[in-house]
């Protein structure tokens, strides 16, 4: 196989040296200028990634727990029966007891 | 031994120095960056766009550069340009699509810029290339054009040096067979 020395190596392509250099020039120019004109991030992309998620998965979370909300609050807050049924006699208790025994059909007992 | 920074890398680290450094940074190795990016990219505007992106990377990302020798250097400057040569070939395949799939758009891009008194065989020779997986080509032509050691290829490319060396073996051995079956 021929060595690099051994071929022209740009073959097929046909850039003159002055258009490199012109190239070159006006890249070198652009950057430096570009980077002037930017202002310097002073915070890392992933930073701002990380803390973009983490506000997301906490919106999410508050949505979640509002929606979950109704469930919460008649398992831990007292509503108007469980007032009723604190307040209730014991002799008002059997008998609303006795009358639901009442109410269910006697084959369920046979 | 206290390995001594080269004068360069002191130019480019000098705050007040940093843009003369830069410029002569790109007078040493521009052309041999620039070729680079052509031979990955293939098409000439590519190899524009990608090399202004290059230089952009390049002065922005001094302070991240760690080494003392002209070699780190010029490995870095070369990490850089095959990166973004690559980003560029990314971007005009689909999600689902490697840019080893752009095998034949490349020859085409290829053949569409060669001038008409080119020799066949020069023609050749850069069809078998670009019939090579990405990574192969580019080891290739970085050991082959650039005369770059394995180890910087590697530095290069983020691969093991043994990966390079199987690489460059393979396509050395595809580029062989391919003109040979082509050649006239």
């Amino acid at each position: 196989m021929k060595h690099a020395t051994d071929i022209d190596t740009r073959l097929p392509y046909r850039e003159s040296d002055d258009y490199v250099n012109h190239l070159i020039e006006r890249c070198t120019s652009n950057a430096i200028e570009q980077h002037h004109h930017q202002p310097q991030r002073m915070v890392p992309l992933w930073i701002i990634s990380a803390a973009a998620s983490a506000v997301l998965l906490l919106t999410a979370g508050i949505t979640w727990w509002h929606l979950q909300r109704p469930a919460t609050i008649t398992e831990t807050e007292q509503g108007p029966l469980d007032r009723f049924l604190d307040n209730l006699s014991d002799e008002d208790a059997s008998y609303i007891t006795y009358y639901e025994m009442e109410e269910i059909p006697t084959e369920i007992y046979n | 031994m206290t390995a001594t920074t080269h004068p360069l890398i002191t130019m480019l680290r000098d705050p007040a120095q940093r843009e003369q450094g830069f410029s002569t940074l790109l007078r040493q190795h521009g052309h041999a960056l620039y070729w680079h990016i052509r031979r990955v990219v293939v098409g000439h505007d590519d190899a524009e766009d990608a090399f202004q992106e290059t230089c952009i990377k390049l002065w922005g990302g001094i302070d991240k550069f760690q080494g003392t020798d002209e070699a780190q250097l010029i490995a870095w400057t070369y990490t850089i340009a095959t990166r973004e040569a690559l980003q560029l070939l990314r971007r005009q395949v689909h999600w689902f699509q490697s840019i080893d799939d752009l095998s034949d758009t490349l020859t085409e891009r290829m053949m569409a810029e060669t001038p008409l008194d080119s020799q066949a065989a020069e023609v050749l020779f850069q069809q078998a290339l670009l019939q090579l997986p990405t990574q192969q080509r580019i080891a290739f032509n970085l050991r082959y054009y650039d005369n770059l050691s394995f180890a910087q290829i590697a530095q290069i490319t983020g691969k093991r040096e043994g990966t390079v060396k199987v690489n460059y073996h393979y396509a050395e051995e595809k580029v062989k067979h391919f003109i040979t079956q082509h050649a006239q």
